[in-house]
């Protein structure tokens, strides 16, 4: 399959369509009167007027409002608001997991990254893709202007799946830059060798410069598999191959399993300020991703 | 050691492996495949089994021991098959005969009414459950023939089933020669042990088989032929090694006892229509006093006679019951006395004879008047019929029930031109040698004033006065073959007498007409009424029946059944062309075809019960036997309960959480 037949499969012009949409939703909820920047409650050294405030010794001086002294004899400094610009990260798990046994996460993850880029080449904001599965890599430079949205879509198009997940080893390698504020997002099923490691993997985003945001995409048929009697299981990634009798029962038992390793991987997120959401392939798009949002993401403008 | 010894019974069967090894392969190479499913999350399917949070070296030891089990059942279950069996050191016990008295006496009940058939049973169990599994069991059912209900076997299930099949028939016993048998029959596997159960002294045993029996009825033509075969074996029985006879004396303290042990009916003299029946009845040597003892003859179901009889302790008593009865009648004659113990000896059952008169046809062509005058003097008393026939009417016709009409013919100076081998013929002056008679004529004749006998005693001549018979005789008989010469001239046998295949025959080769003073000796209607009755028993026996002996066997001919007590016939077996030979097993009246008659114990053995002193209580205690000796003899038990422990722990191990 070519390239742009990919990249039509997976950002038809209905996708891209919704996702007007729904910027236009997002814009309208949030009030996202500014472009190019977003106000934070800091102030700065831009020119829009935010308040006034008492002169204090450790203010600069030259903040004075003379022409407000001069009616009131009283000294009072200009307050400006502070525009950010935020340099989002989007890091896409490549590994083989990722494309088998269900290919609905890939599908998922690109159109995810595809909204979060539109989103915020929209709010003039940077955009980096990166791909990782056994290391990290910079799929593309970091991008601003919303013009660059077809040169992400064609660039997801292209993207190839395949290899292993080490998860550890590829946000070690990957390091946010302090220029300005990031926001990382992290599009994967985590499934890695060991699921812990995963999860302890997850804890060196504290040390970033950013929010980060972990979307934890999953097929419902991963949490609980519609598998009975003797199955060959075949690791995708690995190759391992088990030779399993499952009854009912052990499907049970390993739901539970999974749901139990979910919940654990949620909370210990939540516990470093690492936002968490899970991700399933067959729920809405839209409605996942409004809730991705909702969630106190800088990117919304909250 | 054990492999040594160990043996399969059936190695035939080992061809039977190849059916697991054959069905292994094919499982190999036509396994179904399980289905190839590529997932993302293996390890938490992983993690549904332990056994994958296992060491490597620990599935390893696993996969092993899960060969070497599966390896384990395989060689069990084609051991099993082929019977493996290992046997006893060789100077351990090898086989035991359990030797099983099953005549009439061992039906003797105790005061609580147990058998002593039973008793031993419940010995013989005790015993056999404190055997080694590795010594070879035999049980072997005697009373008058001997049975072996199960011939060696390391199956104690086997033992026990048979041990359940000996029953108590009312035969008399031959614990001498069934003991020797069972001694031959242990010296197969010895060193054996003969474990001999029955109520009979030692002192009964060593005796000759049933020489102290005092039956009154003696045993006929049908002798059982299994005693008369069992008695030859045991007559050239030698002492053998290695074999040990524990007797297991199951006798009662106080056996009181009375029986029948004898009867004979016979034809009342000079009176005609009516029978005398004798009766022996005999009483065991225990008790203080004599036996009172009632006696009840019932004939038709109704009682006929009662009388009671004080028999001595272990004496005798003899008495003649005269019994008026019709022809073909059935009479029960039945004993009781107080606190009897056997009930098979009491009760006698008596076929009276029937009276019918002996048809002769006398075929002469003029007939000798004084022959004509000494049957019409043995005529008068009833008992004989005698019909003159010309020569011309020969042959004779059958009766209206296909049977001959005659029981007797008398050729008086003629012979047919064929000679009949059913008929009991007397042939007076026979003209020519045919068939059995072997005569030569003479031209004259020889007159003999004086005749010399060479038997006296026998039934041809009771009350004939040989030394004054003159006759004139016409031929020589030849003194060999079948016939024995009674009479005897200066030119050889002139009288002669035998049974020629069957076939009862006399030859008197002498002329009536021409004997002078024959005709006016008393003898000569003398020898003319014995002739006619002695070549008559034989047909009259088989008419009047047959008061046998219990354990008597009766040879039926093809398509004959026998029926006891009115009861639906025995079917014999339709496929058998021959004769069959029927065992009388039971009390009672029997009929299979024409042959009628009755069946009684009678057996002074069996009555005669004798007081064992130390009466049998228990078997003693069971011992402990070594874990060695579970491992002798038939494994197969073992080795299945093996499989099936092997197959629990292979399940419990591999297969208990359904995940390989």
């Amino acid at each position: 399959m070519s390239d742009d037949a990919v990249q039509g499969e997976l950002f038809d012009a209905d996708f891209l369509q919704r996702l007007r949409t729904l910027f236009f939703k997002l814009k309208s909820r949030r009030r996202l009167k500014k472009k190019g920047a977003q106000r934070t409650r800091a102030t700065g050294f831009t020119r829009e007027f935010k308040d006034h405030r008492q002169y204090t010794s450790r203010d600069d001086f030259r903040a004075i409002d003379w022409r407000l002294y001069a009616r009131l004899e009283k000294l009072f400094i200009r307050l400006y608001e502070e525009i950010q610009e935020y340099h989002v990260h989007i890091l896409i798990d490549t590994s083989s997991s990722m494309i088998e046994p269900h290919p609905g996460k890939r599908v998922q993850a690109l159109r995810l990254a595809v909204a979060l880029s539109y989103l915020a080449l929209m709010n003039q904001h940077r955009v980096s893709i990166l791909s990782f599965s056994d290391t990290v890599q910079q799929e593309i430079r970091p991008l601003k202007g919303q013009g660059h949205i077809h040169t992400i879509l064609q660039h997801l198009g292209g993207m190839k799946f395949g290899g292993l997940t080490d998860i550890d080893a590829s946000l070690a390698r990957f390091r946010p830059g302090r220029d300005r504020r990031g926001l990382v997002f992290i599009l994967s099923d985590l499934f890695g060798q060991d699921p812990f490691a995963t999860r302890d993997a997850l804890h060196q985003a504290i040390r970033w410069p950013a929010e980060t945001h972990v979307v934890h995409i999953l097929d419902p048929q991963e949490v609980r598999p519609q598998l009975d009697g003797e199955v060959q299981l075949i690791d995708v990634e690995t190759g391992e191959s088990r030779r399993l009798s499952l009854s009912p029962a052990d499907i049970e038992r390993y739901a539970t399993a999974v749901e139990a390793f979910l919940e654990e991987l949620e909370q210990s997120c939540l516990k470093r300020r690492i936002h968490y959401t899970g991700w399933f392939t067959d729920q809405s798009f839209e409605q996942l991703f409004m809730t991705l949002l909702s969630q106190g993401s800088s990117l919304a403008g909250s | 050691m054990i492999l040594a010894a160990a043996q399969l019974l059936a190695p035939g069967l080992l061809v039977w492996c190849l059916v697991p090894a054959v069905l292994a392969v094919a499982l190999y190479l036509f396994k179904r495949r399980p289905r190839q499913v590529r997932v993302s999350t293996l390890p938490f399917f992983k993690s549904l089994a332990a056994i994958y949070q296992e060491a490597a070296w620990l599935r390893r030891l696993k996969k092993v021991v899960s060969f070497l089990l599966t390896a384990a059942v395989i060689a069990g279950a084609v051991l099993a098959l082929a019977r493996l069996v290992v046997a006893p050191k060789s100077d351990e016990l090898q086989g035991v005969v359990l030797l099983i008295d099953g005549s009439a006496s061992m039906g003797a009940k105790d005061a609580a009414g147990e058998t002593r058939l039973a008793r031993g049973k419940t010995w013989a169990r005790a015993r056999l459950a404190g055997l080694p599994p590795g010594v070879a069991v035999m049980v072997v059912r005697y009373d008058r023939r001997l049975e072996i209900l199960l011939p060696f076997s390391y199956d104690r299930r086997a033992v026990e089933r048979a041990l359940e099949d000996v029953r108590v028939r009312p035969l008399p016993g031959d614990s001498h020669a069934a003991l020797e048998l069972a001694k031959r029959l242990a010296a197969l596997e010895s060193p054996a042990a003969i474990w001999h159960l029955t109520d009979q002294p030692q002192t009964r045993i060593e005796a000759t088989p049933l020489s102290g029996a005092s039956v009154a009825v003696p045993a006929a033509s049908t002798a059982p032929a299994a005693s008369a075969s069992l008695a030859g074996v045991v007559s050239q029985a030698a002492p053998l090694p290695n074999v040990s006879v524990t007797l297991v004396d199951l006798g009662l303290a106080e056996p009181r006892n009375v029986g029948v042990t004898a009867v004979q009916v016979r034809p009342q003299p000079l009176e005609h229509g009516k029978v005398e029946c004798f009766l022996e009845i005999q009483g065991a040597p225990v008790g203080d006093g004599p036996y009172e003892t009632q006696i009840e003859v019932i004939r038709q179901g109704e009682l006929v006679l009662l009388q009671r009889l004080s028999v001595k302790r272990g004496g005798v008593e003899r008495l003649l019951l005269p019994i008026d009865s019709s022809q073909g009648d059935e009479v029960t004659i039945r004993i009781s006395s107080e606190g009897d113990v056997l009930e098979s000896d009491n009760v006698v059952y008596v076929r009276l004879p029937e009276s019918r008169p002996v048809r002769v046809a006398w075929v002469t062509e003029g007939g000798d008047p004084f022959t004509q005058l000494a049957l019409a003097a043995i005529q008068e008393s009833g008992q004989l019929e005698v019909f003159q026939v010309p020569p011309k009417s020969w042959p004779l016709a059958d009766g209206e029930d296909g049977k001959p009409a005659f029981d007797v013919v008398m050729f008086d100076a003629w012979l047919p031109d064929v000679w009949d081998p059913d008929l009991q013929a007397m042939v007076i002056d026979p003209p020519r040698p045919l068939g059995p008679i072997r005569s030569a004529r003479l031209d004259r004749g020889i007159p003999l004033d004086s005749l010399r006998s060479v038997a006296d005693g026998h039934p041809l001549l009771y009350g004939v006065a040989s030394g004054r018979v003159a006759v004139f005789q016409t031929c020589i008989l030849d003194a060999g073959g079948g016939l024995t010469p009674l009479w005897v001239g200066r030119a050889g046998p002139v009288l002669s007498a035998g049974e020629v295949r069957g076939q009862r025959l006399i030859v008197m080769g002498f002329s009536t007409v021409r004997s002078e003073r024959l005709g006016y000796l008393a003898s000569w209607p003398l020898l003319l009424g014995n002739a006619v009755l002695w070549l008559s028993q034989k047909g009259q026996d088989e008419r009047t029946g047959r008061n046998l002996q219990t354990g008597e066997v009766l040879e039926l001919e093809t398509g004959q059944s026998l029926s006891w007590n009115g009861e639906d016939p025995v079917p014999s077996n339709p496929l058998s062309k021959r004769a069959t030979l029927v065992e009388l097993d039971r009390l009672g009246f029997f009929q299979a075809g024409d042959i009628r008659g009755s069946a009684a114990l009678l057996s002074s053995r069996e009555t005669n019960l004798q007081a064992n002193p130390v009466p049998l209580v228990a078997a003693g205690p069971r011992k402990e036997l070594p874990l060695e000796a579970y491992l002798r003899g038939d494994l197969r038990p073992i080795l299945l309960w093996g499989i099936l422990c092997v197959l629990l722990v292979e399940a419990w191990l591999f297969h208990r959480l359904g995940v390989f």
